[in-house]
């Protein structure tokens, strides 16, 4: 059985948001990309398809949220691959912010601020009402990536791809935590080695 | 704010998948719409202009899935509406089956079958849900419902959608099953399947 770190992996993360756009957290809801997300997402594709001549033996898998399939859908055919050759797994659905999902992060800062100063003092531990923390679904993710057999390319979304760089790199929580979010493309993980392509 | 039991619902499964063919259970996975399921989501759309009269004065919500979604926007475009003017909201997602994701569809059911109804509404899925549980989440989004509403969803939450709507117990509503294809409609304190 192939330790993941002896993998090589290309993690996106979804193209950018109305949400992303207008400064609201999503979580598990979820919100529509727009045109430079789209676009962003098929560039993905196109720079993949440069990185990797063998593609086609790679497995694709995503979160099953809609914004991480339907940019996983318009990556494939970037590279000029089926646009439902892929699977997806819960284990890389966006972190759970519960009550928070959709709400415009000044409103979180501003009206939920006790929360907030929770999360500023310990954003790794910090659980939202309703929803989870960072440190909970870090073994779900630790899971999923276990089962991994080949080569693989993952799309899934801003909290989640910290949550793999900590398994891949084998980084403490203090120093994933606070990084911000890539907007757009591709992380490459290789020889425990991360490189960003930019699009 | 109206109780959501004074508003007219209208509540759609998402169209048949490939999960739905080859008989597993996706719950919080997903799987892409056949070319069946795509027809349906269409017709779906037709039942639902046929019945409601008016759509402009809708809300509509879906499941944040990816199947849910999709089915959203074939329905929205089959009726001329713009495409992404939903809203896709977590607690309308399938029941979490924890473990038992990505299990053959008839095992999880035999295992479910052994177990009396009102206590297979409150028994939870290892590492996942159960029917009480998703009917807790429902009912907190059903709460913020203000006008007449369109929800696509799954087997599960639309059980729960209409147990809280005709005020029914777990025993009572787990039985219920409603096909890919039909549009169930909870208005004035009864429900109507239409399209079946």
């Amino acid at each position: 059985m192939p330790d993941f770190r002896a993998l090589t992996l290309y993690v996106v993360r979804h193209g950018q948001t109305e949400d992303n756009l207008a400064g609201r957290w999503t979580g598990r809801n979820d919100s529509h990309l727009t045109e430079l997300g789209r676009r962003n997402a098929r560039r993905s594709g196109e720079i993949l398809k440069s990185l990797a001549p063998n593609l086609t033996r790679f497995d694709f898998v995503s979160s099953p949220l809609h914004r991480a399939c339907v940019t996983m859908e318009l990556l494939l055919d970037g590279a000029g691959l089926h646009a439902h050759r892929y699977r997806t797994d819960r284990r890389l659905m966006e972190n759970d912010c519960g009550d928070f999902s959709s709400l415009p992060e000044e409103e979180i800062r501003t009206i939920h601020r006790e929360h907030h100063e929770r999360l500023l003092a310990d954003e790794w531990n910090w659980v939202p009402p309703g929803g989870q923390s960072q440190a909970m679904q870090h073994a779900d993710v630790g899971r999923f990536l276990d089962t991994l057999r080949q080569d693989s390319v993952l799309v899934c979304h801003g909290l989640t791809i910290r949550l793999v760089r900590a398994h891949l790199l084998g980084l403490r929580p203090a120093e994933v935590i606070g990084r911000p979010f890539h907007d757009a493309g591709v992380l490459r993980y290789r020889a425990e080695v991360e490189t960003l392509f930019e699009v | 704010m109206p109780d959501f039991r004074a508003l007219t619902l209208y509540v759609i499964r998402h169209g048949e998948c490939q999960h739905n063919v080859e008989g597993w259970a996706a719950s919080h996975d997903d799987s892409p719409l056949t070319e069946n399921g795509r027809q349906q989501a269409r017709a779906n759309a037709r039942i639902l202009r046929e019945v409601a009269g008016r759509i402009d004065d809708l809300d509509f919500y879906a499941s944040s899935l990816h199947r849910t979604c999709a089915t959203m926007e074939l329905i929205r475009a089959e009726l001329g509406l713009p495409i992404g003017d939903y809203r896709a909201d977590r607690r309308l997602m399938e029941m979490d089956l924890g473990d038992d994701t990505r299990r053959a569809g008839s095992a999880v059911r035999m295992s479910q079958d052994r177990i009396p109804d009102d206590e297979r509404w409150r028994t939870a899925h290892p590492g996942g849900e159960s029917p009480a549980m998703v009917y807790e989440r429902v009912g907190r989004l059903l709460a913020e419902l203000t006008r007449d509403s369109v929800l696509v969803t799954h087997g599960v939450p639309l059980i729960v959608v209409r147990a809280h709507y005709l005020g029914l117990s777990g025993a009572q509503a787990i039985g219920y099953h409603m096909p890919h294809a039909g549009l169930l409609r909870l208005s004035m304190g009864t429900d109507a399947v239409f399209g079946r």
